[in-house]
């Protein structure tokens, strides 16, 4: 029965964690791209880089969307390695979009940082 | 590499390349080579990438990393329809988006009304002009009752003192005031359903931009 429990608030927090980085996909990518053309692979790895890993199938269809709504813009690129690579770059609307994406969190995470500072204090009472 | 090393990879690609194609149902068939091209060539790299770490098995590595065709390519076609919400000109698409956004707090429920009542007096013109063979009495009225005074758009109050100011006119200038309101009220809520807020307002919901 405890069991049952446990493996059932994982699969909860999986899947609340799941929604929460694919709420914020958008935003993370587009503030990978803030300093310049980057292509697939080189998004997914910086992604990575900053501790936000990614399905690999997941980047496309979302950088797809971006550049459709205008908030990108790309050019196939022939490369050293032999293929060409899709670079991707952020629009004047796309910097618009990230740095108002960017407000909205900023205010988001002070109003969940606020609640959770409560909750932290209480539980660290009833731990006293 | 070896040319049949290259021969493998191409056909393994290809067949994982053929699913996709197959599942991007309702993507036009410029944007599906993009697609495709674009899945090539990431695959091209990793490939590369995995062969030059070593790597045994980089073909299905890198295959299996993207994850399943059939899943990819449902990722594309929801991505496509949910941008297509955005750019769409339908009415119904932007009055649904309109509703949603009314849920998001006053700003929401603003572009909600803006939606009813613009097309709701381009439903109403309409409606007007298709109701004047059967009802004469229907016309734009100047009306006065005593010291109240006022326009209409359909039929006059009884007993009024009424004037009508379009005559045979009445049933252009109707359907030409009804698309003047749906293109007005359609061109007005692509703008301001564009950027609605990230989260919105509070109860706050993590979905996407599109939201």
């Amino acid at each position: 029965m405890y069991l049952a429990m446990a493996s059932n608030n994982r699969v909860h927090e999986d899947r609340w964690e799941a929604q929460l980085r694919k709420g914020s996909l958008d935003l993370a990518i587009l503030a990978v791209l803030w300093d310049g053309r980057l292509y697939g692979l080189d998004i997914i790895r910086r992604l990575q880089s900053a501790s936000l890993p990614l399905a690999e199938g997941t980047l496309y269809p979302i950088l797809m969307r971006l550049k459709q709504d205008g908030f990108l813009q790309s050019a196939w690129v022939e490369a050293e390695a032999g293929h060409p690579r899709k670079y991707y770059w952020l629009t004047r609307s796309g910097r618009q979009r990230a740095l108002g994406m960017a407000q909205s969190w900023d205010a988001f995470s002070e109003s969940i940082a606020g609640l959770l500072l409560g909750m932290k204090n209480g539980a660290r009472e009833q731990l006293k | 590499m070896t040319v049949t090393a290259l021969t493998a990879d191409q056909s393994s690609i290809q067949e994982y390349l053929k699913k996709i194609s197959a599942e991007l149902k309702g993507i036009d068939d410029a944007q599906k080579q993009e697609i495709l091209a674009e899945i090539n060539s990431h695959l091209s790299e990793r490939i590369a990438e995995l062969r030059a770490h070593g790597e045994h098995h980089p073909i299905d590595q890198a295959i299996s990393s993207l994850g399943d065709p059939v899943e990819l390519a449902s990722q594309f076609v929801t991505e496509a329809r949910t941008s297509h919400g955005i750019h769409s000109y339908a009415p119904w698409t932007l009055l649904r988006r309109a509703a949603r956004a009314a849920r998001s707090g006053t700003r929401g429920l603003l572009i909600f009304l803006i939606a009813l009542f613009g097309y709701g007096f381009a439903v109403a013109g309409v409606i007007a002009a298709a109701m004047k063979p059967f009802v004469p009495g229907m016309g734009l009225w100047v009306w006065r009752f005593g010291m109240v005074w006022g326009v209409v758009w359909g039929v006059p109050p009884g007993g009024a003192t009424k004037h009508e100011l379009l005559g045979p006119y009445f049933i252009p200038a109707s359907i030409l005031l009804s698309f003047v309101f749906a293109s007005g009220t359609t061109l007005l809520l692509r703008r301001l359903t564009k950027n609605l807020s990230f989260f919105g307002k509070w109860p706050h919901r993590i979905v996407g931009q599109n939201c």
